[in-house]
């Protein structure tokens, strides 16, 4: 089978800072890729560089084929991409911001309105389509975000923490949108915190730490491989440098100091 | 293949006409490598969102109704009253085309200074990172429609502000020389906005996105100061009869000035000596489409990129932040700072002495603070060398008089200033902590807020005020300096001690066309100048100056006790 992504080599600095270090990382079709790491690990450089928003990186990046260096265009048309906590223009109905994103893809107004039609429908905002994004709770613009990241049928979805804000019925609508849409075989690259999700959702874990990759596989290889129960104990045990209960310790004790004599 | 609406919708009309007169330029768009499909679109939108939000003239309805809201045509008003004061630059010079000229001149400088102080923002939108970037757009394109939205906008601003000039063009030169403004008017609006956003773009392109951000912020104070200062000291350093008798063409200089090859122009379209207008006007249109083109192909891909890393959340601000995290672990935690040792000076409680730090902080960090507030220490020095060059001749002979006790006065407009804008901040919705575990009364927030402003933007200047006037005047100033001090703070401390007390940064940034706002503003300064006219009559009265100066502080003193006792009830949120 052909990969649909292939990093090689990939580095990324900032000024003396290497924030990526030679990650090396080939991912196949219809894959649901949980990428998980500790706050400053490098995961949202990593989806901003698949995503074309950072493009002085070293090493070489391919998806479909397609060199992301030299066909940026190309490779942003076959991505969706769920940025986390990202802003919306407030100002537009999210018919309107959802008909500029289908337009700036270039899809037909017919597509475009019919796909919009069904998706705003299923996620239950058609009542408020025509209603500016200013006035939706963060949940409901949640939907949008996530809407105007499918609206171009991409062959690869990049998700950054999808599930921020949204109540359990959506929660679950999205977790089986990600199985079905892997199902018909597009690559899901799915990066959160929330461990409990990843493990059900990702066929494959990949875990970042420092900028290099320390784990990939299945949850049930993981488990083989460092002997723990959930990805919760695996992510903490490979990525935690402190006990993470000498930490809990600290803060608890930290309520009871005085600066005069270290205790109350 | 059908695709999305390319005749836009929703739009005034106005806005429609200009929208359609920018894209006819498409298949020369399409030669440079843009997108002209993608660039209608992002316009359209762009345009729209510009409909729904007030401009700075404009009042924000705090209503967020559910059905999209238009804002008026207030800027139709304000641009009809602009154009009077352009009409005073066509009164300068002998001959047409130096009128002309200064009229350009008048013109390209109002377009300059309206593209800084409201445009940036239209460059620079940092949602653009989230919601445009990650989609097949190329930076061509996005370059491009960030400018030709800059252009409808702004030709929309401008209309009303043309047509008094054009009347009095009219009445001067005939009909003829009206619409011989109009082709080349568009000329000069282009010329502005590329060399405004050339410097951004070139300043862009050489530096980081975090220190673009302060330049944009220093560039556009120094300008407003810069604006402020020609307009007071140009009329009166020049003669008015050699204005009158003024002729630009005579002048070797001439060539290099922009605003005269408009002029020029403008003369070869009413008919005037065609062949040697010609190559004037030749000039105007090339460097126009030369700056356009070297502004796509070569300033593009650097803004496209360098934007990419202005979001607050981006990567690169994530990780420099979570690798100072590991960096800083063994240096000290503080080193010595004048606001905590002022702080610990004059604050009675942790609470106050907490809010006066954050508020010292906030002050000297928010870029929208700085914005709006730091521009009063430019304005005040070029106002404060007005005084002593208009009054130099009575410096000389009868010594320094009252001028240095009114420039202790002008000082207390950028107190005024501030204690205004510290209330307001973008990120006002971050206020949630004053109101979590609320202290039982405010007043320890307010008071070391207002205190942090007190001293900060009125008593360091106005001692060094105090010092300047007891050298120059001896002790005898003493009482008089202590009364202007006393009078701008009692004068902050009304207008801080209203109906409804602001916690500081706490509500949303001001709207400057609000009506209340402005009324306050003027009651303002109408009480500080009864006050100064007051003073002004009894500065060499000394009994009378030390019962005011007495009666004046105790007035603060009560004024302060009141603020540190306001209740809940009275604080704005």
């Amino acid at each position: 089978m052909e990969p649909v992504i292939q990093l090689e080599g990939l580095c990324k600095s900032y000024g003396e800072h290497r924030v990526l270090n030679d990650i090396n990382l080939t991912v196949y079709p219809g894959e649901v890729i949980g990428y998980i790491g500790p706050n400053g690990a490098g995961k949202s450089t990593t989806v901003k560089i698949l995503c074309g928003l950072i493009p002085d990186f070293e090493g070489r990046v391919t998806v479909k084929g397609l060199d992301l260096r030299k066909d940026t265009l190309a490779v942003k048309k076959i991505i969706g991409y769920v940025p986390e906590l990202a802003e919306l223009y407030e100002s537009l109905t999210a018919n309107e911001f959802l008909d500029l994103i289908a337009g700036l893809y270039e899809i037909p107004a017919d597509i475009a309105d019919q796909r919009i039609t069904s998706m705003l429908a299923a996620f239950d905002l058609a009542a408020v389509a025509n209603d500016r994004i200013d006035t939706y709770s963060k949940g409901m613009r949640q939907k949008v975000l996530l809407i105007s990241g499918l609206l171009n049928n991409p062959d690869i979805l990049i998700l950054d923490e999808p599930l921020s804000g949204l109540d359990a019925n959506s929660v679950i609508i999205v977790k089986e949108l990600i199985s079905r849409l892997a199902a018909e075989g597009k690559t899901i690259f799915y990066s959160s915190h929330m461990m409990d999700v990843v493990e059900k959702v990702s066929h494959r874990i990949i875990l970042l730490n420092g900028g290099k990759l320390i784990a990939d596989g299945s949850f049930a290889e993981l488990q083989g491989q460092i002997g723990k129960e959930s990805l919760e104990t695996i992510f903490a045990s490979l990525t935690a440098n402190t006990g993470l209960h000498d930490a809990a310790a600290a803060l608890a004790g930290a309520l009871n100091q005085s600066p005069t004599n270290g205790t109350e | 293949m059908e695709q999305n609406k390319s005749v836009p919708t929703g739009l005034e009309p106005i806005t429609r006409s200009l929208l359609r007169m920018v894209l006819w330029f498409k298949p020369m768009y399409q030669q440079w490598g843009v997108d002209s499909h993608q660039l209608a679109l992002m316009l359209h939108y762009k345009l729209l969102m510009d409909q729904r939000r007030p401009t700075g003239f404009q009042q924000m309805s705090r209503n967020k109704a559910s059905k999209p809201t238009n804002f008026g045509y207030a800027w139709l008003l304000i641009g009809l009253v602009t154009g009077v004061m352009l009409i005073f630059a066509l009164m300068v010079g002998a001959d047409p085309v130096t009128r002309i000229s200064f009229f350009f001149s008048g013109l390209v400088f109002l377009l300059s200074a309206m593209l800084i102080s409201d445009f940036t923002s239209v460059l620079i939108d940092v949602r653009d990172n989230s919601i445009l970037l990650p989609r097949p757009v190329n930076d061509r394109t996005l370059l491009l429609a960030k400018l030709l939205h800059i252009l409808v906008h702004i030709s929309k601003l401008l209309l009303p502000m043309l047509i008094a000039p054009l009347i009095y063009i009219g009445s001067e030169w005939g009909w003829r020389a009206v619409f011989a403004l109009l082709p080349v008017v568009p000329i000069a609006i282009c010329f502005s906005i590329l060399l405004v956003n050339s410097v951004y773009l070139l300043v862009l392109r050489v530096t980081s996105a975090e220190k673009f951000k302060n330049f944009i912020a220093w560039f556009q104070i120094i300008f407003a100061v810069a604006v402020y200062g020609a307009y007071q000291f140009l009329p009166r350093f020049t003669d008015e009869e050699e204005m009158k008798s003024f002729v630009i063409g005579n002048r070797g200089y001439a060539p290099y000035l922009p605003p005269y090859w408009f002029a020029r122009s403008w003369d070869f379209f009413r008919g005037e000596n065609w062949l040697s207008n010609a190559p004037w006007l030749f000039l105007s249109l090339v460097s126009c489409a030369l700056s356009l083109f070297i502004v796509i192909r070569f300033l593009a891909p650097a803004f496209a990129r360098k934007i990419a890393g202005l979001s607050g959340s981006s990567a690169a601000a994530g990780i420099a932040a979570s690798h100072r995290l590991t960096a800083r672990d063994n240096r000290p935690r503080t080193k010595f700072s004048p606001a905590i040792w002022i702080s610990k000076w004059v604050c009675r409680n942790p609470i106050e002495q907490h809010s006066f730090l954050f508020t010292w902080r906030f002050t000297g960090r928010s870029r929208e603070f700085k914005m709006k507030v730091y521009p009063g220490f430019g304005y005040m020095l070029v106002i404060f060398f007005m005084q002593f060059y208009r009054n130099f001749k009575q410096l000389s002979t009868d010594g320094p008089g009252f001028i240095l006790y009114g420039s202790i006065y002008l000082s207390g407009f950028i107190l005024i200033s501030a204690i205004e804008q510290v209330g307001h901040s973008e990120q006002y919705k971050a206020a949630w902590i004053f109101w979590r575990a609320p202290p039982a009364k405010p007043g320890d927030i307010l008071i070391g807020s207002t205190k942090a402003v007190l001293i900060k933007f009125s008593l360091l200047l106005a001692l060094l005020l105090l010092m300047v006037s007891t050298w120059l005047l001896g002790p005898a100033a003493l009482p008089n300096a202590l009364l202007a001090i006393g009078n701008q703070w009692l004068v902050t401390l009304l207008l801080q001690r209203r109906a409804q007390q602001q916690l500081p940064a706490s509500l949303p940034p001001i709207s400057e066309g609000k009506g209340s706002a402005m009324l306050k503003t003027f009651f303002v300064m109408m009480l500080l100048g009864v006050f100064v006219v007051i003073h002004y009559l009894l500065y060499n009265i000394p009994w009378a100056i030390g019962l005011l100066t007495l009666l004046v502080w105790i007035a603060v003193w009560l004024l302060l006790s009141s603020i540190r006792n306001t209740p809940w009830r009275e604080v704005d949120g």
